[in-house]
């Protein structure tokens, strides 16, 4: 319980740092491009909400300390400010109406890559040295570092372009109503799988030789020599012997690379123009729009730390020896 | 570094180093390193080892040849290439032909020579900013995890902070604050957001050699704490340190593509991801000018992988239970002895 | 309840060798080892590190791991059926090591269990003690029900002085000893004719030892199965073996009745190895160890493989080695020694007719 406690607590903090990086980043850079932006805009917004932007940029005369709390202020309030790409929609609702797209297909596409790699990754370590384990690990070495967006651009060169097998772009056809009529989802279901497609490809490759490399380490612990030893059937010394504790490092690893795993997926989703947060940041960065990348990036370290917590609490659900504090 | 001064032993604990995005894991659990890697290595000569060693492993071999090739190509490539990467001309979106090996660009620049150029800046900021990140890395693992205490539990936090704020989003949002655009900010951002997972493997493990007998010894010969740190425990952690240290550069390496293809680098330089960038920017899909991003992206994914192999006979040396077991010919009725 | 404790040949080792594999070579780890054990019978096999000792008890249990392999011999075990009563042995001897897959899951464990060194890393960190019992339990005997398989576990537990509630807790969560003693009970699960037991003590210190040692030896009374006791402790063996075999550089250099190694040990190793602690009673002796340490198994020196330690050693000793042979009861005592071999020119008529030296003979112990 205190170690669950711990965790809490710490990932409040790390919480109190996203929001305080994104408050500072803009100030500990001199110059300030956004200074332009709110010189554009004048006229044109309410006084009250260009002063929100104006804190949130970092443009103010007021003192630090206030301009602070007035941000965290206007934080609490859903208050993320006014996009200049989507002008004059609020930056909560654009990040509003993306973020169930990017759930949607980042998701289901990691948690498909988690699940399947560590599975794999089981199946390749027990059948280690065999011919499997000798094509599979280079060839997915080689996979692992092939960078997102490419995988992406040569998957939908290939599949889209030249086959036409798969939709070039967006996250549904145009031609389609949104609502939850089957026409609609099946139309986002087919744009979404190949983007889906391209993220677990890419991913895979980590937990599988992750969990592959961990499971090769358990495997010659004397507690599976002893299941051996014991006669329990080969599956139950894989799986409750073996992959049980092998499973843990990879869970620590799920929570650590899932920031860097967001990062691809948002670039994927840009190569494929699918209607998420990853299309809204290249729009943010293009037209110098920093209330919504302000925005995004919040969402995102927000996400990605209740990510890190869910594993947190998968991980003492698994491992007794960490329920107990030692000091 | 002298092998002989090495005093790692059996029961030595090792983190296996893993990286997260591209294997994936962290091993938080430790691995005793064998006795006889060491020693074997020290009993022969090291030219015979290294290169039946190398023979041992394709693996390796061929990482080492991929990034040896393509150091090659930043040293002299654009020694060899004659024109200028971004000199316009009017063959206009041509595919890979004799005279354009790998075709040209929208405005007729060529491809190849801009691949070739660009090697060298996008290998030198790469391999220069995952080595900053490195030493960033190393220098306050081995402090966080010798001193203890607050100290640590400060510099823990700090490192589990950058570890859980998602890196490629916080560097998108610095570059774009950025006054300036070019190599600088990404280098900086880029080691800024990359160090902390080195940290923390390397915290980890100097937690456990912390404990060891010549650590004791050391500090009771009266050793100040900076040369035990870095001269008593740094030597027995250089094969994570290294393994780290790859795997540092794979990501500054796809880091800084990634920024440069958002444009967040300096674009009118030539370098892999502002080949990205334009071609991106022009519309290369669409126009069917596969040619245009093809190259530069598969430079990156081969060095990418070049580096993980190394990583990987980094990792199989240090940790003997993940090599391939030679299997030395066995006698006509030797009976398997394992169920 | 004390069973009869039944006599008869339970396993047959006959030319056990195994050898450790590596691209510069074999390294014998054991060499040309036989040896038989007894129903009910507590066999010590004692030695220093890297005297082969585990890697033969690991052998005979097929538990070697690559680059281990077993380059020759056999394991014969004799079954004899359980019916209660009937003490006719079943000549039918199966080679352990010929077993099939299926075989050898059958066998292990029912036939054969394993106490390891370090109980805090032969238990899974993450499955409780009771969990650990039963499915061994249900892996043998998938039609037992949860309760039986639950009620076995408590019993097991109680046998080993362990209380009932401890059957939710994890390996972390229990001492030391304690930890030593759910192992003994979970070799004790289905019943065993034997038990290989490698250092179980090793790591406990001695109050905890002696209590382990007393519960293992009540136990195999009130059960009757054999042990072969693992340690280099060789102070240990005196008390709790019935027979004791030496093994130095993977071979076999004495072997003996627990009674007879100790008042007259013959092999030069032994009686240092007697010389190395004290008693606690007998005259005062100054304590002499063995100069001078065990052979890197990859270069054994020629000929015997303690000669260059050895007080003894004489021309034979440099070129021809020895085989285990059965000791020769010196004249007027027919009864000594019998049972014993040794494997030493000292002792070998043909090579040194004269016999031992009178100073290795008087070195007896008391």
């Amino acid at each position: 319980m205190r170690h669950l406690l711990r965790r809490i607590g710490f990932y409040l903090v790390a919480l109190w740092a996203s929001i305080t990086l994104n408050f500072l980043i803009p100030r500990l850079v001199p110059g300030n491009p956004a200074q332009v932006l709110i010189a554009r805009l004048q006229g044109r917004i309410d006084p009250r909400a260009e002063h929100a932007m104006e804190i949130a940029f970092g443009i103010s005369h007021d003192s630090l300390w206030r301009q602070y709390f007035e941000y965290l202020g206007n934080l609490a309030h859903g208050n993320l400010g006014i996009s200049v790409t989507y002008f004059p929609t609020p930056v909560a609702t654009v990040i509003g109406q993306d973020l169930p797209w990017t759930l949607a297909l980042m998701g289901t596409a990691v948690v498909l890559s988690f699940v399947g790699g560590t599975l794999l990754g089981i199946i390749v370590a027990w059948r280690r040295g065999s011919r499997l384990d000798a094509l599979l690990t280079p060839a997915l070495t080689f996979l692992s570092a092939i960078p997102y967006f490419w995988l992406a651009l040569v998957m939908l060169y290939v599949l889209g372009f030249v086959l036409n097998w798969f939709p070039l772009s967006g996250g549904y056809d145009l031609s389609t109503e949104p609502g939850w009529t089957p026409a609609f989802l099946l139309s986002a279901f087919q744009h979404a799988l190949l983007p889906a497609f391209t993220i677990v490809i890419s991913s895979i490759a980590g937990w599988l030789l992750g969990m592959r490399n961990a499971m090769m380490t358990t495997l010659s612990e004397d507690y599976v020599l002893m299941a051996q030893a014991k006669g329990l059937s080969q599956r139950r010394v894989m799986l409750a012997y073996a992959a049980r504790n092998a499973i843990l490092p990879n869970i620590t690893g799920f929570a650590l690379s899932l920031g860097f795993i967001v990062g691809g997926a948002l670039l994927t989703e840009i190569v494929f123009s699918y209607p998420g947060i990853g299309f809204a940041l290249l729009q943010a960065v293009q037209n110098s729009d920093y209330a919504l990348l302000q925005g995004i990036f919040l969402i995102i370290a927000v996400a990605v730390l209740g990510a890190n917590f869910l594993a947190d609490l998968i991980y003492v659900a698994l491992d007794p020896r960490v329920r107990q504090e030692r000091s | 570094m002298q092998l002989n001064k090495l005093k790692t032993e059996v029961g030595v604990p090792q983190v296996t180093p893993q990286l997260p995005f591209s294997r994936a894991s962290v091993a938080t659990r430790s691995v005793p390193l064998h006795h006889n890697t060491r020693g074997e290595l020290q009993r022969e000569s090291r030219w015979r080892t290294g290169g039946s060693w190398l023979a041992a492993n394709p693996k390796v071999a061929i990482g080492l040849g991929i990034v040896g090739f393509f150091l090659l190509v930043a040293i002299l490539g654009p020694l060899i290439i004659q024109q200028d990467p971004t000199a316009l001309s009017s063959a206009v979106l041509q595919p890979p032909s004799s005279a354009h090996w790998l075709g040209t660009t929208q405005t007729g620049q060529d491809v190849f020579a801009q691949v070739v150029v660009g090697t060298r800046t996008s290998l030198l900021l790469g391999l220069g900013t995952g080595l900053m990140a490195t030493i960033v890395s190393v220098i306050v693992g081995l402090i966080a995890g010798y001193c203890g205490g607050l100290i640590d539990d400060v510099l823990s936090l700090f490192i589990n902070i950058f570890l859980v704020v998602p890196a490629i989003p916080l560097a998108i949002i610095m570059a774009a604050y950025f006054p300036f655009r070019g190599p600088l900010p990404i280098a900086i951002i880029v080691t800024i957001t990359g160090w902390a997972w080195g940290a923390r493997v390397l915290r980890a493990q100097t937690l456990s050699l912390r404990r060891r007998e010549f650590v004791e010894a050391a500090r009771a010969s009266g050793e100040t704490t900076l040369r035990i740190i870095f001269a008593e425990i740094l030597p027995n952690e250089i094969a994570v340190v290294a393994a780290g240290l790859v795997g540092t550069m794979i990501y500054a390496i796809l880091a800084q593509v990634g920024l440069e293809f958002l444009g967040l680098g300096d674009v009118t330089t030539v370098s892999w991801g502002t080949i990205f960038y334009w071609a991106q920017n022009n519309e290369a899909l669409l126009l069917g000018a596969w040619w245009w991003f093809l190259a530069p992206g598969l430079c990156v994914a081969l060095l990418g992988a070049g580096l993980a192999f190394i990583n990987f006979g980094i990792d199989e040396l240090a940790n003997p239970r993940l090599r391939k077991e030679r299997r030395a010919k066995k006698p006509s009725q030797a009976k398997k002895a394992v169920a | 309840m004390v069973t009869e404790i039944r006599t008869g040949t339970l396993l047959e080792i006959k030319h056990m060798s195994v050898d450790y594999a590596s691209t510069r070579g074999s390294v014998h780890a054991v060499n040309d080892v036989n040896f038989t054990i007894e129903r009910g019978q507590i066999f010590g096999l004692a030695g220093e590190s890297g005297s082969g000792k585990s890697t033969l008890a690991y052998a005979i249990a097929r538990l070697l791991q690559p680059p281990a392999v077993v380059t020759q011999g056999q394991v014969l075990y004799y079954p004899q059926r359980r019916e209660a009563g009937e003490t006719s042995k079943d000549e039918r001897a199966v080679d352990v090591l010929a077993l099939n897959p299926a075989q050898l899951r059958a066998f292990r464990w029912r036939e054969l269990s394993i106490v390891f060194q370090s109980a805090m890393n032969a238990l899974n960190p993450v499955l409780d003690i009771g969990t650990q019992i039963t499915d061994v339990l249900h892996a043998h005997d998938p039609s037992m029900s949860a309760e039986r398989a639950r009620a076995r576990a408590v019993e097991l537990l109680q046998m080993v002085s362990i209380a009932a509630d401890r059957l939710r807790s994890y390996p972390h969560e229990l001492s030391g000893g304690m930890r030593q003693r759910a192992m003994i009970a979970i070799a004790l699960a289905l019943s065993p004719e034997i038990i290989i037991m490698d250092e179980p003590t090793t790591a406990l210190d001695v109050v905890v030892q002696r209590d382990i040692l007393a519960q293992l030896m009540r136990l195999r009374h009130a059960f009757g199965f054999s042990v072969i006791f693992i340690t280099h402790d060789l102070s240990l063996l005196l008390e709790i073996a019935d027979t004791i075999a030496i093994m130095y550089a993977g071979r076999m250099v004495e072997m003996g009745a627990c009674k007879d190694l100790q008042r007259s040990p013959r092999h030069p190793y032994t009686v240092g190895l007697l010389h190395s602690f004290p008693t606690l009673h007998g005259p005062r002796r100054s304590l002499t160890g063995i100069p001078g340490s065990p052979p890197d198994l990859r270069s054994v020196p020629a000929g015997c493989a303690f000669h260059p330690r050895c007080a003894f050693a004489f021309t034979a000793c440099h070129t021809i080695e020895p085989t285990l042979l059965p000791v020769v009861p010196p004249a007027g005592i027919p009864s000594a020694g019998q049972g014993s071999c040794v494997a030493c020119h000292l002792y070998d008529a043909e090579l040194k007719p004269e016999g031992p030296p009178r100073s290795l003979e008087s070195e007896h112990v008391n």
